[in-house]
């Protein structure tokens, strides 16, 4: 079974069938997060239901399977629920990426109606001052655990969702200890990223490698991780503008979430012309070892780096990420219990 | 109610694409993902809540070359299977004729 849907995904890579979509449906947000990249563009104007529904249209035509709903806040969109039903009928598969302080009983029953793969709500800590000082918003840790009540006693599968940071390095063994209590997964990553303005203001919240290794050292995962046997262009490429792509709130479409130079708008062109568009076709074609730094790094084993990165924080999309290259020396500390390389 | 006079239709609760003649699904159930076999596809192509079973079964003994009565079992135990987890619904008229 897993073979073949392996087999099914390299299909939709070789054919270039956006498989996989991040659609970020509106940069507002009722939250203040420190390190939040998006930049809501007030020059802008958000997709209407209408085009978005015209989207979903073209993309279930395209045979795209799964849509990953995020934002700024989903709910803030007062017509998210008809585009999200509208979704279903289509024959896609969700998830949603919420901070959940919207959701109420009524909103919890829409959702459970949606049966979505997941909802992926963001958690800071497991203490509320942490998540609120993080959040900038007093009472937000309450409003996100009440969701993730109202959803569990629905049934619906739910992820706590973290980023680590200066301010909340120590809360790995904490928030996994609330997720269990939650009954949810839980998943976490350290990768800061500049605004969507270029704006670095979100670094300084970045852990430096010590701090990234002292947590992969908490981390039993980290501990038995197997790097690449064989670094190549099927190991160490990644799948941005293959199968999958992002969607802005304006329309513009990206070759992947972490990659955000547009290579065209849902409302002047299709999105099957803008995956055959020369931003995406050279993505695709982008060989490893083009990668003039990477191709000869011996942490290349360990590392996950990602070209959209490269170019918003390093400006090269063929040179390493700094964000990549830290988190495979950390990986790389703690997998070979080894003294620290800084 | 006797479903074989019915019309098996994929349930809305179901994600679902078929690419290159085999079907991916997402059972509603467990959210778990499916691959279909090539005749499990067709069928599955085939259930749009305009076609009966024993018509679905035509179609399947045509295009695989088995005969009717093997292709009618086959295609029952497979409906009735992805009855059971919730994958289809059944309809008492055709869904075209809802739609006239
Ligand atoms: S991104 Fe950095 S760590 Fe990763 S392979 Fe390139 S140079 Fe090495």
């Amino acid at each position: 079974m897993k073979d073949h849907y392996n087999d099914i995904i390299k299909k939709t890579m070789e054919r270039n069938i956006p498989f996989i979509v991040h659609w970020e449906l509106t940069h507002r947000c009722n939250m203040a997060c420190s390190h939040c990249y998006c930049v809501r563009r007030d020059d802008k104007k958000e997709l209407t239901t209408e085009e978005i529904m015209s989207v979903i249209d073209e993309l279930a035509a395209l045979q795209s399977l799964y849509i990953t709903f995020s934002g700024g806040e989903i709910l803030t969109r007062k017509d998210f629920f008809t585009i999200a039903r509208y979704s279903r009928s289509k024959g896609f598969a969700l998830r949603l990426l919420t901070n959940g302080t919207f959701i109420s009983s009524e909103m919890a029953d829409e959702i459970k109606q949606l049966n979505p793969l997941s909802v992926e709500m963001s958690v800071y800590a497991a203490d509320p001052e942490i998540h609120d000082s993080i959040t900038g918003t007093k009472g937000s840790f309450k409003k996100t655990m009440r969701a993730f009540q109202l959803l569990g006693q629905r049934g619906v599968k739910r992820v706590v969702k973290s980023l680590l940071m200066n301010q909340n390095a120590d809360q790995l063994g904490a928030l996994t200890k609330l997720s269990h209590e939650l009954d949810s997964d839980f998943v976490y990553d350290m990768t800061v990223v500049p605004k969507d303005d270029g704006s670095r203001d979100t670094l300084r919240y970045r852990l430096d490698t010590d701090g990234m290794t002292k947590i992969f050292r908490e981390d039993d995962r980290a501990a038995s991780f197997e790097p690449l046997e064989s670094v190549n262009d099927d190991t160490f490429m990644c799948t941005a503008g293959l199968n999958n792509l992002l969607i802005s709130p304006y329309g513009e479409v990206y070759p992947c979430v972490g990659w955000k130079q547009d290579a065209g708008n849902v409302r002047e062109q299709s999105i099957e012309q803008i995956m055959q568009s020369g931003h995406f076709q050279r993505i695709r074609s982008i060989k490893f070892d083009e990668l003039h730094t990477c191709r000869s790094c011996d942490k290349a084993p360990y590392c996950r780096r990602c070209p959209g990165l490269a170019v918003s924080e390093d400006e090269d999309y063929l040179g390493p990420s700094s964000a990549a290259c830290m988190l495979a020396k950390a990986l790389k500390n703690t997998a070979r219990g080894t003294c620290l390389e800084v | 109610m006797d479903l074989n006079s019915m019309y098996p239709d994929r349930s809305p609760q179901t994600a679902s694409r078929v690419i290159d003649n085999e079907a991916v699904i997402i059972s509603p159930q467990e959210n778990k993902v499916m691959v279909l076999n090539g005749t499990g596809s067709r069928i599955w192509e085939l259930l749009n809540g305009d076609l009966r079973t024993d018509r679905i079964a035509l179609v399947i003994s045509e295009e695989f070359d088995v005969s009717y009565d093997d292709a009618l079992n086959d295609t029952r135990e497979f409906i009735n299977d992805l009855y059971a987890r919730d994958m289809l619904i059944y309809l008492e008229h055709p869904k075209e004729e809802a739609l006239t």
